[in-house]
């Protein structure tokens, strides 16, 4: 190993352990499991590593959050023909109390029921605070995409939270 | 954060819905947190590493194979350099969905869904447990004429009271005849009609039924499914419309992956439309070093690409054509030089030139 694979790999380490809890945050919500979002994030900073030296250190966490989604899309167009998008809620009169924390989360669950490009425009602009603007660079959509998607995500939350309290009432 | 059963009765606003998602989101993460396991640099920097070997083989073998086959034309790179491109043969594995016009609904496999007339699943999703339904709703296109439909798997454990079943949809849906019940396979699905959602709204609400008298009840969203097969529109990608979506006759999609050595750079599934001339999408990853086109007529001779800056491809690209069978339609794969992580926005448009010297021109969707 010469001394500059050992310089890349020294800073690449650096980052991963200031980057790593915020990207498997966000993984995890993209994802809904903890398992999905750890691999996702290995497979988002193997890429980033094979890509560290033309990346800047300002702009590397986007990099990687860009590589997220894309990696997320990926994987999803790969499976979703048998992938179930939202998780269980089975709230039967006599079941066990066996829910997940996660399951309990109504956002969560909400999020979870949402089309992909929306859930993803949802988590980048609502818990990684990104702009508009940033959020479109971010998935290769249009601005206007990402009002759209913003939007109708809205009507959807807004449409469910509506029907579960007609059924709660 | 405020529960969402708490939330103005009628119609919270949107500055309502984006403090719940910014708070709810949050508090979410965090209590997930414990559920994080812990992520090993020395793995992620050592596959790192395999993937620039794998890389850097695959490079070498690039170049050989481009050079072991023939040119094909004299044709210059649109805006680049005028540099000869070499096809090279797909590596790629290719399959072809057949157009959707009847199906049959089943259960096997732990999987639900529909299969359509050629055999191959239009869509399905895996049953889970024995405890939660799964849900199926398609129809459609918007705009188009036809049923939509969403199909009930009933929980393996539970045995509904005769006539109990309650399929509830979402307002402003509106049941058309009455529910079938059918049973697949030794399993419970329930099949109820309905006329078309709003935009971007899943039609289920939620189930009821009653088992012994005892009424067992599963909220929205259960186990729902929405995908569609197809690209764009077709495949939902926008998240327009809550429901998968029917290829119709005529429409030919095709689904591959790309695989290098075991690197798994991804894919997708590309639909064209009956009477679409073509279809052109640039992806993989990061990159966005690859694009996929479908084209109709007959076999490209040659291809340029012209992208959105004079030398975005002045390193060259190389080609490679599948016919579909049993349609005009080629698979056209480009890999690209000189893309970076920018956007999809690179890639502007092909140009192929078909075997009787005619010549057409496809803008990235």
């Amino acid at each position: 190993m010469t001394p500059q694979d050992r310089e890349r790999d020294a800073s690449f380490a650096q980052f991963v352990e200031v980057a790593s809890p915020g990207l498997l945050r966000t993984a995890w919500l993209l994802t809904g499991s903890s398992e999905a979002a750890h691999e996702l994030v290995q497979a988002t900073l193997v890429k980033a590593y094979v890509r560290w030296p033309q990346i800047r250190s300002e702009s590397a966490m986007a990099y990687c959050r860009r590589i997220l989604a894309n990696e997320r899309t990926d994987r999803w167009r790969r499976t979703r023909r048998e992938v179930p998008v939202a998780e269980v809620d089975t709230r039967s009169a006599d079941r066990s109390d066996t829910a997940t924390s996660d399951d309990r989360d109504e956002v969560v669950r909400l999020l979870r029921g949402l089309p992909e490009q929306q859930r993803r425009v949802v988590v980048l602009r609502y818990y990684c605070d990104l702009s508009e603007d940033t959020v479109a660079d971010t998935l290769g959509i249009s601005v206007g995409t990402v009002k759209s998607s913003a939007s109708r995500a809205l009507a959807a939350l807004r449409a469910q939270l509506v029907v579960q309290e007609g059924e709660i009432r | 954060m405020s529960h969402p059963s708490n939330a103005p009765s009628n119609s919270p606003t949107d500055a309502d819905l984006e403090d719940l998602l910014r708070v709810g989101l949050r508090e979410a993460v965090d209590r997930a947190d414990a559920a994080y396991l812990p992520l090993e640099v020395s793995e992620i920097v050592a596959e790192g590493a395999r993937t620039l070997s794998r890389r850097r083989r695959w490079q070498v073998l690039g170049a050989a194979a481009a050079a072991a086959v023939a040119v094909v034309g004299s044709w210059a790179l649109t805006g680049g350099s005028g540099t000869r491109l070499s096809q090279q043969p797909a590596t790629v594995p290719v399959s072809t969905v057949a157009p959707t016009t009847s199906e049959e609904i089943f259960v096997q496999d732990e999987r639900f869904g529909v299969r359509v007339e050629s055999g191959e699943v239009s869509t399905a999703l895996n049953v889970i447990g024995s405890v939660a339904p799964a849900v199926l709703q398609w129809g459609p296109p918007p705009g188009s004429a036809g049923a939509h439909e969403v199909l009930v798997l009933i929980p393996e454990a539970d045995h509904p009271d005769p006539g109990s079943v309650d399929v509830a949809l979402v307002p402003d849906v509106r049941r058309l005849g009455e529910a079938r019940q059918i049973i697949v396979n030794g399993r419970l699905v329930i099949v109820v009609r309905h006329t078309p959602p709003p935009t971007g709204m899943t039609p289920y609400a939620g189930l009821t039924y009653t088992i012994g008298g005892r009424e067992v009840r599963h909220l929205s969203p259960g186990i729902v499914h929405i995908d569609g097969v197809g690209a764009g529109a077709a495949r939902n990608e926008g998240g327009d419309f809550g429901y998968a979506v029917r290829l119709e006759a005529g429409t030919v999609a095709v689904s591959l992956q790309r695989r290098v050595g075991d690197l798994d750079l991804g894919g997708g599934v590309f639909t064209l439309p009956a009477g679409s001339p073509g279809l052109l999408r640039l992806g993989d990853g990061a990159d966005f070093d690859m694009a996929y086109a479908l084209v109709r007529g007959t076999p490209p001779r040659a291809v340029t690409v012209t992208g959105d800056t004079p030398s975005r491809f002045a390193g060259g690209v190389s080609w490679g054509g599948m016919t579909i069978d049993d349609t005009d339609v080629t698979l056209v794969l480009i890999a690209l030089t000189g893309t970076d992580d920018s956007g999809s926005g690179q890639l502007r448009s092909i140009t192929w030139t078909d075997a009787d010297g005619g010549r057409h021109t496809l803008r990235a969707s």
